[in-house]
């Protein structure tokens, strides 16, 4: 065979054409685009909403995150149609695997613009005095925010990818996504109230809301139980478990050593998860002010 | 003349079920035919020299390498092979253009202008060059089976296995595919149903029928086995493995035993191999 003039890596020159598959993706635009319109909205503070930017970042979570799922699941079938097209390839599919995991740099990059978009936003138009409760800092604020926000979009797509790697089924990724949606929506803190540390190993993780108790005028802002800074790190052992799975699914793989790393993985995980849990404000911290918009 | 793949008793099970037998041959620079009914084995075959397919057993070779051997050796070895699946799912929403470029990727092509120009160059090969910017889905069927064997054709390889690649493509697409195969430097196993494109095109046919490769030489061997059996006349033979009626109103019988004033006429590919078909299904038993 002549030879093609090397220039990088394979897995680099890959990435670069996931990167830009992923750009063009149709559903990728519409999230994105909704994004935006929400951080012009935060920033410009149109809403007047008095908790700022505190719940903004759901619109990176669920419209790169959970939409992500589906543009990824969608990469990925189109990248293994291609290898089979092919018949026989000399890039495996970790290759192809790596380098579609590395396309989650365009939802990773638009939500952590509206991460900073979300911070200036906070200092700029700060949240009502009876907002925050007394012992809350902003780096808490922050830390729950690049956690529900920024690792949720680079989640969702991960996830899109391990699924299409080990139920590359038809619909498998819609499922997934009203699932995720579903779950979430279960474990809000306020619905929650029995159990609130546990409920923290899910990747998007109310720490801030309205206690709903009390009646009508007579709500509180309440800070949940869990320690957000532990809580990334365990989101990011989550992200990484995924791909080194999503790796793993290559019959060519070395999966001796996958199953190894994926084991300490597991076991960061666990650990992280229950530390979040454990540490930090272990009972909910409801502002003594009552809410009087809410 | 060097030896491009070989494959030294290898074979292929399902579930416990043959699909290929042990089987040794030896693949050189020219075109190879191979000819078979549907469910005699020619994907397996094609997909065990190809890589795609683990054997049960034995060895395989291409360009020298052993590639039961290792990984690392079946990684090489498909860099030098293009194969053409007979079946091909497209990826959605990719131009042709694009389709082939992601391809050059997966073979390692990673500067982008040589990655560009080899991608026009195997376009311009398969007369698609007019189409590269359409939409994979907007071709129609003989475009996409084209598109297919120019995905094959990317980096010039030692080997290009095609399965059945004139599926779908009308006569001068046939004949335009041949005169491109039949150019290539490298080998070429192609299968097919097309006895005519064996006849036109091949230095050499294999004809496996049952998991077996029951005949193994060039056209005008096969050719050869077949004659004095074939015969022109106003009724059929008693006895023939097939019979039809020609244009001219005369009944052409492949075996049997001769009509009165049937007279013997020169046998094609695909008569030698109705009879050799035949003589496969007398040895089994089947009638």
């Amino acid at each position: 065979m002549s030879s093609a003039t090397s220039t990088g890596s394979t897995v680099g020159v890959l990435a670069r054409q996931e990167i830009r598959n992923y750009l063009r993706h149709k559903l990728f635009w519409f999230g994105a685009a909704l994004v935006l319109v929400v951080d012009v909205v935060m920033v410009l503070h149109l809403d007047d909403d008095p908790s700022s930017s505190g719940s903004y970042m759901i619109a990176p979570a669920a419209l790169l995150g959970v939409l992500g799922v589906v543009v990824m699941f969608g990469l990925t079938r189109r990248s293994d149609r291609a290898a089979e097209a092919a018949g026989v390839v000399a890039v495996p599919e970790r290759t192809r695997t790596l380098a579609l995991a590395g396309a989650t740099v365009v939802p990773f990059a638009l939500a952590l613009v509206s991460f900073v978009a979300a911070v200036v936003a906070w200092n700029v138009h700060p949240p009502a005095d009876y907002v925050v409760p007394p012992g809350v800092s902003d780096t808490f604020v922050y830390a729950q925010m690049f956690g529900d926000g920024v690792l949720c979009a680079v989640g969702g797509p991960l996830l899109g990818l391990l699924l299409a790697r080990y139920l590359p089924r038809r619909g498998v990724a819609a499922v997934a996504s009203v699932v995720l949606v579903l779950v979430t929506i279960l474990l809000q803190g306020g619905l929650f109230p029995g159990g609130q540390p546990y409920r923290v190993f899910w990747f998007r993780t109310y720490f801030l809301s309205q206690s709903i108790e009390g009646g009508p005028g007579q709500h509180h802002f309440t800070t949940f139980p869990g320690n957000p800074y532990i809580w990334i790190g365990y989101l990011v052992v989550v992200c990484a478990l995924g791909l080194v799975l999503a790796v793993r699914h290559d019959p060519d793989a070395d999966r001796a050593t996958l199953d190894k790393v994926a084991g300490g993985l597991v076991v960061a995980a666990v650990a992280l998860g229950v530390l979040a849990m454990t540490v930090g404000f272990t009972t909910s911290i409801v502002h003594p002010a009552v809410c009087p918009t809410c | 003349m060097t030896t491009t793949a070989r494959l030294a008793g290898a074979w292929k099970t399902f579930g416990g079920v043959p699909a290929v037998h042990p089987t040794s041959i030896e693949l050189r620079p020219g075109v190879v035919g191979l000819l078979g009914p549907n469910g005699a084995g020619k994907t397996t075959l094609l997909r065990l020299l190809s890589t795609a397919l683990a054997p049960s057993g034995g060895r395989i070779e291409v360009t020298g390498l052993d590639v039961t051997a290792s990984h690392a050796n079946r990684v090489q070895a498909r860099r030098r092979i293009g194969y053409c699946p007979q079946e091909v799912v497209y990826p959605r929403g990719m131009t042709a253009v694009s389709f082939l470029d992601y391809i050059a990727v997966l073979k390692e092509w990673k500067n982008a202008a040589s990655r560009a120009a080899e991608v026009r160059r195997v376009l311009d090969l398969v007369h698609l060059g007019d189409r590269g910017a359409m939409k994979v889905s907007k071709l129609s069927g003989g475009q996409r089976r084209r598109l297919a064997i120019a995905q094959a054709l990317i980096g010039r390889p030692d080997l290009l296995i095609l399965d059945e690649p004139t599926t779908g493509l009308d006569p001068e697409q046939r004949a335009s595919l041949r005169g491109l195969l039949s150019g290539l430097a490298g080998t070429v196993l192609t299968s097919t149903h097309q006895t005519e494109d064996v006849s036109a095109m091949c230095d050499r046919v294999l004809v496996i029928d049952d998991g077996a490769i029951r005949f193994d030489g060039t056209v005008p061997e096969l050719i050869a086995t077949a004659a004095g059996r074939v015969h022109l006349g106003p009724s059929a033979c008693a006895g023939a493995v097939q019979t039809w009626k020609t244009g001219t109103g005369l009944v052409r019988s492949v075996g049997g035993q001769p009509a009165p004033d049937s007279c013997v006429v020169d046998p094609s590919v695909e008569d030698a191999y109705l009879l050799l078909r035949s003589a496969g299904r007398t040895r089994q038993g089947v009638t």
